[in-house]
């Protein structure tokens, strides 16, 4: 690996900034032994790769993974987690090429469940999407810089997103296993539930949706988030794909208790998430004659009343349980995807080493 | 011995300074190694009896603009030396089938971006 010496840990943080090694934020400095420590732990070679990382296409090496990976801060045993991030991202239903290009403001969004979540700390708790855990943190902030160190994701010059969103610093969260009543998400997604995993979304940042869920009923509860989330403005509203969900625990017991699965939840969201043709084409994001714009999901879309969907394909809105408790209030939170293009949901189980 | 000396006593101290000797801190090269494989395009010199392809990307951005290429292609060249594609995923690279079609029909194409 080239390497390069300097005399101090002062030197050390500066240097990153003159090699470009990081995007504003202070990095760890990548030191030797912490990375020889790192590869030690997880028994791969160095050399091994795990894909290239577009749109650079940089060599995706253990050796390179991990150097970014001390340099977000985590510990030898978060790397794993981050590792099958990485994987997950280079599905071709990924398109990680155009995710990193586009003028769209979305980011690779991580989402952790399974054992993992209490093994390794992982808040899936109050501030979910914020500060307090060095597992959330450090995760996220490794997928970045793996993006922008192998990947090339540099804003304004292969990174063209026109305002990004804080996600692009880090960007994890944990489903919470104890209060989701659900299905956990990486089961639904074909793996055991002794297994721990991680799925990818690229996605807006969170916009947050207070539901009453303490006081109202299903009905209220669902007609908020759905009117909340059909926004005529969000890409997945024009061009369809994948979204998020983040259901806050009381609003997921509120609904559970009246008998609503993640299945029956999600068919409630897509009849209820529609927006009329007559606003729906004020907005000239897509012209109609995309293959993604939204008026090839609906059989009269030159009616004015008829009704476009939000959730083209109840299988594209991918629904996990995490956040505080908090208050009646219920809040959820909402991410719109990017578009049928890419930054598709894909899940990859967490290999631990031996 | 009034307040001003205690005031003075007890601002007074020096740090003590140690000499230590640090050896250089060697950093692992976070940056993924690029291979670089692509050529540069051979110069085409056309002639009557080439064929041109287009391959639009689709982006909303630039639909005027490749739809008055593809016109004044058709008009320069003739309707039948221009074959036109679309890709349908603006966003990603065109089906390696899509490509290897192109190759095989047309002797240079012109590929689409915008955004």
């Amino acid at each position: 690996m080239k390497t390069l010496s300097v005399d101090s840990i002062e030197e050390a943080v500066e240097r990153a900034y003159t090699e470009g090694w990081t995007d504003g934020l202070p990095v760890v400095p990548p030191t030797v032994p912490l990375v020889e420590k790192a590869l030690e732990y997880l028994g791969v070679d160095p050399q091994e790769t795990l894909g290239n990382v577009p749109p650079k296409h940089g060599r995706a090496t253990y050796e390179k993974v991990v150097a970014n990976c001390v340099m977000a801060g985590c510990r030898p045993e978060h790397m794993p987690v981050v590792i099958a991030a990485v994987r997950a991202m280079l599905q071709d239903r990924f398109n990680l090429n155009g995710v990193q290009a586009t003028t769209n403001s979305v980011a690779p969004l991580v989402i952790v469940s399974g054992p993992v979540v209490k093994q390794l700390g992982f808040n899936s708790r109050c501030g979910v999407f914020g500060g307090g855990s060095r597992a959330n943190a450090t995760v996220g902030r490794a997928v970045r810089l793996v993006l922008w160190n192998i990947g090339g994701g540099y804003p304004g010059k292969i990174d063209m997103s026109t305002m990004g969103h804080p996600g692009k610093y880090t960007f994890c969260i944990a489903e919470d296993p104890e209060w989701n009543p659900w299905t956990p998400l990486h089961v639904e997604r074909g793996l055991k539930p002794e297994d721990s995993a991680v799925t990818v979304v690229a996605t807006d940042g969170p916009q947050q949706i207070g539901t009453g869920s303490g006081y109202g009923s299903a009905e209220e509860v669902l007609t908020t988030l759905a009117d909340a989330m059909a926004a005529i403005g969000n890409s997945t509203m024009n061009a369809g794909g994948d979204m998020v969900l983040v259901v806050g625990p009381m609003t997921a017991q509120a609904l559970a208790s009246r008998g609503y699965t993640k299945e029956s939840m999600r068919e409630a969201l897509q009849e209820r998430a529609r927006k009329p043709v007559r606003l729906a084409r004020q907005c000239l994001f897509y012209q109609p004659s995309h293959p993604y714009h939204w008026s090839h999901a609906i059989p009269h879309p030159d009616d004015p009343d008829a009704m476009v969907p939000l959730i083209r394909d109840v299988k594209q809105l991918v629904v996990t349980v995490a956040g505080g408790m908090g208050s009646g209030t219920g809040f959820c939170s909402f991410l719109p995807g990017w578009h049928h293009g890419g930054g598709l949901a894909c899940t990859e189980k967490i290999q631990f080493p031996d | 011995m009034g307040a001003g000396w205690l005031a003075l006593k007890k601002f007074n101290f020096q740090t003590e300074r140690r000499d230590i000797h640090v050896s250089r801190i060697v950093l692992c090269d976070p940056v993924g190694e690029v291979a670089t494989t692509a050529k540069p395009s051979p110069v085409i010199h056309w002639s009557s009896g080439k064929k041109i392809a287009t391959l639009f990307n689709n982006h909303v951005s630039s639909y005027r603009v490749w739809k008055r290429l593809e016109a004044l292609l058709a008009e320069q060249v003739g309707t039948s030396a221009v074959a036109t594609f679309a890709k349908e995923n603006t966003f990603a690279p065109a089906p390696e089938e899509t490509i290897a079609h192109v190759v095989k029909i047309a002797d240079l194409a012109v590929v689409g971006v915008g955004a």
